[in-house]
Formats: structure tokens, sequence, C-alpha cells
């Protein structure tokens, strides 16, 4: 079952930091990361990505440079800073709320 | 792949305006692009559908580029902002701030080298011509004090008539006009008469105060006669140098022009025989000046103010010593006109002026005028009693003569143990100023005043070490900047991208930290470690701080360059530019050789320093290390960088190819080795002829050690660029590093200047605090020093004088 994309917009930031705060990665490396995870179901446009993590990098959460890949080839590594993981923290928080008072009335129940 | 570069060019598009951002995202794309595409030709997709499934997946192009910029557009602004600051502030400012620092340390070196070796301390803080102002806001009067030198003395007679009861402000004016009393020979009588009648005034206004009364005598005597220099009556004194040995000292000999000018110059003199004072108020003036000045901010401002006060001329003391030497001669020229009772008259009052201006004395120059006067009249009048045949009056006079060189030779033998402690604290210390400038005998409470001003002198010389070392950043930026220079003009001929190149904030703030560590590590060291209270020489401790600044700079100066570098490379490496091999131009590349060039230098220093120390005195050996280790420590980053800047844009030309051969064929511990024996035996050399010619030879040699040092450095540094395709990238990686280290090095001149000026400004005035509130405002106040004793022993004679012959009953001439 693929995703809304109005629902996957909005989790964007904090997949993109809880990903990198568990080892730096380019780009592409972090969509593969994704499809692979969630079998594909998470249809992100890749090309949205970049602006996200541009943003992200101006706001000081990420911090990036040039590297070279197992590849050979040069890559640009995203890592998180520790306002990044601040950041992240106070997301999941968010969306463990969020999601707590979604299930609650949708589901009537906790999940 | 045009499909990719098409869709990644249209998605940058509007990035285009900020050079650096565009190519680094339009990279990041295309890179991730080429992977998508990759792998699906992986699943056996063709070329073309391996491309098109990429570009589906990257999502709408239109959508993308608005994304992108919106997402880069605050640091693009934030880039162009810096980028126009960059150009029209930082730039500028740190070329005048350069170009004034480098003003003031061409001065300062300019002065080291021409007036430290005489020693002439106001001249090397303050400059030949040292200019104060006094505080605003003053008086007319105390303007009038201020100025000591007034061309046009008609308006300070005019000035001083309005202050008719102010005995201070009227003979600050006589003794401005005692500066004319030299030519009194010469002057015409209307001008001679108008003297006169100034000093009559004098006495009006002071009517106890004996000065008018001499100076009145001494015009007299000085247009009357002329004095023959050790023509006249000698006499036999125990002197104290050596000690105890009996010396002869003659008197001057007068040969009169007008019998009645020397009777008038009598006249004037009997009349201030009985007068209880005798002063010119010069200490009174200069207390009352030093209220004027302003709070002195800088050594050079407070040196200015001791020079300002220094210029003062004592004329009136040269014009009583005339007075003083002739009255004897004056008595031996009344006898042999036979004017017997005249002479007995003068010999019995001769010694009498000298002993009533030296206990008023308030400046250590009157004390020595009245002591000369003093001990030449009592030495001289036993013969001239005997001549008048009063063998027992001569006797009598003798015995006082002895007394009262005893007593001045037991004052100077207590005055010695003091210029013992004075000397043993001088060299451990001693300010420069306290060795050049404090008067000898001073009482050991001078050391609160040295103090402080030694350290403002260590603070003059940080001051100093920081305009040297703005110098050479302020060539080094200058130097980038201008080989960039063509570059930029270029730009719209094509090669447009990159045109400055952006190291990012956090590496900008990281090169501006590793060129000021050195600067505060050393800060901590002189305020809270032992260097502090290191006691020291005074010229050693002089030369010992230049050269620990020498060395801190340069290592400051080393390691923003280094830092500069290491930033710009990454980031040319990150945008995927050909950068060489590891660390060009960055002088710390191979700490090892680095290090056996700097022991070359230190070794060169050494060999130097120990011939010096060998045949010279100590000044030159102190200088000597610091020059030679600071030559070629300064020299090395500039004429490093300039080197390799000849590399830029070109394949290897022949001469380079010829030195890079001959250092292949060397390890740099040979070239130590070489450079080494090669300095040992032109020390040798030049041990052998330092006998004949100390200096020049000792200047050679320091030459020579820094040409090899820098030698060395070439040798084992110098890299050609490598010749065809992979050469013309790294010639395009070089002149983006040089225009993008300018900026850098720039924000680092600026920094250091701003932050060490600011602080050099305020430790300065902070330690001239204590200067400014001591009693210790001007050097020649002999309160402090051994010629106060002197001067109650003649107050005392004075007193006894007066009560023994009250003026009242003062037989005085009609």
């Amino acid at each position: 079952m693929d995703f809304d994309k109005e629902l996957v917009k909005g989790t964007t930031v904090p997949i993109v930091l809880q990903l990198l705060a568990e080892r730096q990665m380019y780009g592409y490396e972090i969509v593969k990361v994704v499809n692979e995870r969630t079998d594909g179901r998470f249809e992100w446009r890749e090309g949205t990505l970049y602006p996200c993590l541009h943003r992200l990098e101006a706001d000081g959460l990420l911090r990036s440079r040039w590297q070279e890949a197992p590849n050979g080839k040069k890559r640009k590594y995203y890592r998180v800073t520790a306002r990044g993981l601040r950041e992240l923290k106070r997301r999941k928080q968010e969306w463990t709320e969020f999601a707590h008072g979604v299930n609650m009335l949708l589901m009537g129940k906790v999940s | 792949m045009g499909r990719l570069d098409d869709f990644v060019e249209a998605v940058t598009r509007r990035l285009r305006v900020d050079p650096a951002v565009h190519w680094d995202v339009s990279r990041e794309i295309r890179a991730h692009l080429e992977d998508a595409a990759a792998e699906a030709r992986a699943r056996g997709c063709s070329d073309d559908e391996s491309v098109e499934a990429a570009l589906s997946a990257f999502g709408d192009e239109e959508e993308l580029a608005e994304q992108l910029w919106q997402a880069n557009r605050r640091r693009m602004r934030l880039r162009a902002v810096a980028t126009w600051a960059w150009r029209l502030v930082l730039a500028p400012a740190a070329v005048a701030v350069a170009l004034a620092l480098c003003l003031f340390s061409v001065r300062t070196i300019q002065r080291l080298i021409e007036q430290l070796p005489d020693r002439d301390a106001i001249a090397f803080f303050a400059g030949p011509d040292p200019q104060v102002d006094p505080r605003p806001g003053l008086t007319e009067r105390e303007l009038f004090l201020f100025e000591h030198l007034t061309e046009d003395l008609d308006d300070a007679g005019l000035l001083v008539g309005r202050y008719p009861d102010d005995p201070i402000i009227y003979a600050h004016y006589v003794r401005l006009l005692s500066e004319q009393f030299s030519a009194v020979e010469d002057v015409p009588d209307e001008e001679f008469n108008r003297w006169l009648a100034v000093l009559d005034r004098g006495k009006e206004v002071e009517p106890d105060n004996a000065i008018y009364d001499y100076l009145k005598a001494a015009l007299w005597m000085l247009r009357g006669s002329d004095a023959e220099h050790g023509k006249g009556i000698c006499y036999e004194y125990v002197s104290m140098d050596p000690e105890g040995q009996v010396e002869e000292s003659c008197g001057v000999r007068l040969i009169v022009r007008d019998a009645d000018a020397i009777a008038r110059g009598l006249r004037e003199l009997y009349q201030g025989i009985g007068k209880a004072h005798c002063t010119m108020h010069a200490g009174d003036v200069a207390v009352l000046r030093t209220d004027l000045w302003r709070r002195p901010e800088t050594l050079a401002d407070y040196v200015g103010q001791l020079a300002h006060h220094a210029s003062q001329q004592m004329s009136h003391c040269s014009v009583l010593r005339g007075l003083f030497r002739r009255l004897p001669a004056c008595a031996a020229w009344l006898v042999e006109n036979g004017q017997k009772s005249e002479a007995a008259r003068v010999a019995a009052v001769m010694q009498r002026p000298a002993a009533q201006s030296g206990a008023d004395s308030q400046l250590a120059i009157e004390v020595l005028v009245a002591r000369a006067g003093f001990s030449e009249a009592m030495g001289q009048a036993p013969e001239i009693y005997r001549r008048l045949g009063l063998p027992e009056e001569a006797r009598e006079a003798r015995g006082r003569f002895e007394q009262a060189q005893a007593a001045w030779n037991d004052i100077w033998r207590r005055g010695r143990t003091w210029d013992e402690e004075f000397e043993r604290r001088l060299t451990q210390e001693g300010s420069i100023f306290a060795a050049s400038w404090i008067p000898a005998r001073v009482q050991p409470d001078v050391w609160e005043w040295n103090a402080p001003l030694r350290r403002a002198e260590h603070v003059y010389l940080e001051r100093l070490a920081l305009g040297l070392m703005m110098g050479a950043f302020a060539l080094l930026t200058l130097a980038f900047g201008v080989a960039g220079l063509p570059y930029l003009w270029r730009r719209k001929g094509g090669e447009g991208w990159l045109l400055l190149l952006f190291v990012g904030w956090r590496r900008a703030a990281l090169v501006l930290a590793a060129a000021m560590a050195p600067l505060a590590l050393y800060w901590a060291w002189t305020r809270l470690g032992p260097a502090d209270s290191l006691a020291r020489s005074v010229y050693s401790g002089f030369w010992q701080r230049v050269a620990e600044l020498a060395a801190v700079y340069v290592l400051a100066l080393s390691a923003s360059m280094a830092a500069a570098y290491r930033a710009v490379r990454a980031r040319c490496a990150e945008a995927g530019m050909d950068v060489g091999p590891a660390g060009w131009l960055n002088p710390l590349r191979r700490p090892g050789r680095a290090l056996a060039c700097a022991a070359v230098s230190v070794a060169g220093g050494l060999v130097a320093f120990g011939i010096a120390a060998a045949g010279v005195g100590d000044l030159v050996p102190g200088l000597f290390l610091p020059l030679v280790g600071g030559t070629g420590l300064l020299l090395y980053p500039c004429v490093f960088a300039l080197w390799q800047m000849r590399h830029v844009g070109h394949s290897s030309p022949g001469v380079v190819e010829n030195l890079r051969s001959l250092g292949r064929g060397h390890l740099s511990l040979g070239v130590t080795l070489i450079a080494l024996v090669g300095l040992v035996l032109a020390g040798l050399l030049v041990m052998f002829h330092a006998m004949v010619s100390e200096r020049l030879v000792l200047q050679a040699l320091c030459f020579v050690a820094a040409g090899v040092f820098i030698m060395v450095l070439v040798y084992v540094f110098a890299r050609p660029a490598p010749a065809g395709p992979q050469g013309n990238r790294l010639a395009r990686f070089r002149r983006t590093a040089l225009r993008s280290m300018t900026p850098l090095l720039a924000a680092c001149l600026l920094a250091f200047a701003l932050v060490s000026h600011g602080y050099l400004d305020r430790a300065e005035a902070h330690y001239l605090e204590p200067l400014w509130q001591s009693d210790w405002r001007w050097t020649e106040d002999i309160e402090h020093s051994m010629m106060v004793e002197y001067r109650d022993y003649l107050r005392e004679l004075n007193q006894k004088w007066l009560a023994a012959h009250p003026p009242r009953a003062l037989p005085l001439p009609g």
C-alpha cells in the first residue's frame, strides 16, 4: 500500500534526521535506505530530498562535506549536528503524541 | 549524458548568481542521477531508459528548481553580503590598518637602529621631536607656563604684567628671557637696559629673592669682562675619584674691558648677599606644568612629556655659573689693581651667592652649579687672602674649604652605596628609561617608578613586534590579492566559475582561531606565567622580549597561513577540483623538514651568539640572536609563498627544474648538515675577523645565515607545477586558492591588528597609571637623589650665615 503524498511530506524531516543520526550518508544513499526499510512503500520524489537537506543545513541541523564514497566517486555526505539531534528528539516526541492523538480519534484506543 | 546535463542545468539555473553554490548543488544532483541511472542500467535497462527512470524518480523539473532556490536563497544572500563586505570594507580596511602598522614599525625600527646605540631613550620611544599637548581648557596663565618657549617675549612681558603679584609667573618669564643673556656682550645698550629693568621689576615682585640681584650682577660682569679658563688661581683638593688623591684645580682669570661695569656688578651682588632666598622657581614651574599635561595614555605620550620638561632650558644656571666663576677672579683682579679693601669685601662674600642658590635648589642641575661655584670660591679664597697679606685669614679659609670639601666627599661616598645598589638593580630589573635617564645617586625608591615603566616599555616592544608581524602579514595578503587580480579581471572572458571560493563560516572561524591561539598563549605566558617575573638585565630583557615576540608572531603567521590554506584546499577538494599533492603552500606540510630548517636557523643564531659573546659587548649579541632567527623565520613564509606563486599557471621552467633536481639529490638532513657546516666555517672565519671590525662582520654573518636559511627552504620546499593536463587542473586550483586565501588572510590581519592593538593600548595605559600618580613625574627632582643632602648642607650653612649676619646689620655699600 502506497502512502498519501501529504502524509509522507510531513515526515521527511524526522526521517532524514533519524537516518543521518545513525551514520553519515549522501542523498542517493538516504533514498536507498528509505526504500529498503519501507519496501518501497514510501514513494519519495527523490529530488525533493535535496531542498530539504539544504534547508536543514542552512538551519544548522546538518553539516555536509564532500568525501569519497566506497565506489571511489566524490559524494556530498551529510551528518547531524548536536542541534539536529535535539531537533530529532523533539520531533520524535511530537510524533509520538500526534500518533497517540490520531489513534485515540480513529481507533478509539491507545495503540 | 546530454539529457542529464540539461535537467541539472534546468533545476539549478536560478542558483547561477552564486557560482560556488551553483556548482556545489549541480554536482550533488548530477551524482545522484548518475547513481540512479547506473543502478537502472545494472537491472538491465538501456542507457536512455535508465536516464529516463532516474529523471522520473527525481521529480518535476519546475517544482524542484523553485524548491532548490527557496532552500538556498538565504545562504546565497549571506555569501553575497560577505563577498561585498570583503571587497568594499575588509580589503581596504585591512590595507589601511596594515599600512598604518607598517609605518609605525618602519618608524620604530628606524629609531631602534638610529637611537638605541646612543641610548637616547626619548628619541627611541617618542621620536626625535616629541609633541606634547596640554589638557584642554587651560587658562591664559596656565598656557603661558605650559608653553615654556614663547617666540614673542614682548607678548609674554605684557601677559606677565597682568599677574603683578605672582612670583612664579615672573620668575618663569625671567628664565625665558635669560635664554638671551648669553649674547650680553654684543647686545645694544637699549636691550641691555630693558633686561636690567625686567630684573629690577623682579626685585619688587620678590624683595627677599636674591636671584634677580645675582642675574643683574652677572649681566654687568659678563658685559664688562672676559674670562680665561684655567689661567686663574689654582688650589689643591682631595678628590673622590680616585678616592683620597690630591688634585689641583684652577679658576678663571678676568680680563676686564669695563671697570665701571664690574663695579656696578659688585654693587648688585652686595644687595643680594643678605637676602633669605635665591631661587628661579624652576622646580615650582615644573610641578605646576605636570598638572597641565594631558593624562598619558601611551609610553610615547609619557616620554614626550618628560622630554617636554627636559627641553626647558636652564639658561639661568649658565648665567649664574658665569658669575660664580668670575667672583674669585674679580677679587684677584681687584688685588692686582690695588683695590685691596674692595677685594677683601668680595673675598668675604664670594662663596655666598653659590651657597644661597644651592640652598634653594629645586633641580639637580642647580645643585651641581651651586656646588661647583661654592667649591671654587672656597678653594681660591686662601690664595686671595694671602695676596692681600692676611696669612691668618688664609689659613682659616683653607680650613673652611677642607671642611666643605670633606662634607661633599662624605655625601658622595654615601651616594656611592646607593649607586652600587642602583647598578645592581638596574642590571637585573631596570627599564631602558631608568638606565638612560635617572640621574646618578638616586634613592632606592626610584624602583617604585621603574617597575611600571619597565612593563610599559615591554608593551611598547610588543607593539613594535606587532607592527613587524602586521607588516609581514600585510605583504602576504597584498601579494595574494595582487596575484589573484588578473583572474578576477579575466572572469568575464570565460572561466567564470568559483570566482571567490567560500570556505564556510566554521572553517573561517577555525582559521581565525589558529591565528589568534599563539597570541593568546603568549599573553597567558607573559601575564600569568613566570615570564613576567623573570629578572632580566635591561637590554637583554629588551631583546629577549623582542625575540619571544618574533617567534610568537611567526608562529601565528604560519598557523594562520597553514589553516587558511587547509580550509581553501578542503573546500576545493569538496568542489571536485584537482588539488595536487597534499599540502601545497602549507609551511607545516612536512614537520620534519620544517624542524630541520628551524634547526639551521637556530644553529646559525647560536653560532653567531657564541662569536658575539666572545668578542663584543652586551648589546650586540642580544641584537644578533633575534635578528638571525627573526629574519629567517619572518622571511620564511613570505619567501615561500612568493616563490610558489611563480609557478602559478606555468609549466615548470628550466631554473626551477634545475633547483628541483638539485634539491632532489639531498635528503633534508643532508642539506641541514651542509648548511650547518657552512655556517660553522663562516663563523670561524668571522671570529678571526671580529677582532678587527666587530659590527660589520657580524652583520655580514647575519645576512649569510639568513641567506643560507632561505636557500635551504627553497631547496627543500620548491615544487614546480607539473606540466600537461593535470598541471592545468592544478593551476586552476592554485588560481582559486590565491583568490580565496586573500579574504581569509585579510580577516586574520584585521582581527590581529584590532585585538592586539586594542589590548596593547589598554595595557600601556594601565601600566602608566601608577607613574602618573607617583611623585616621579619628572626625573630631575632632587628630592629622590643624593643631591638633596648637599642642598640641606648648603641650607644649614645659609641659616648659620644669616644668624651670624642678620640682614639689617649687613654693611651694604652706599
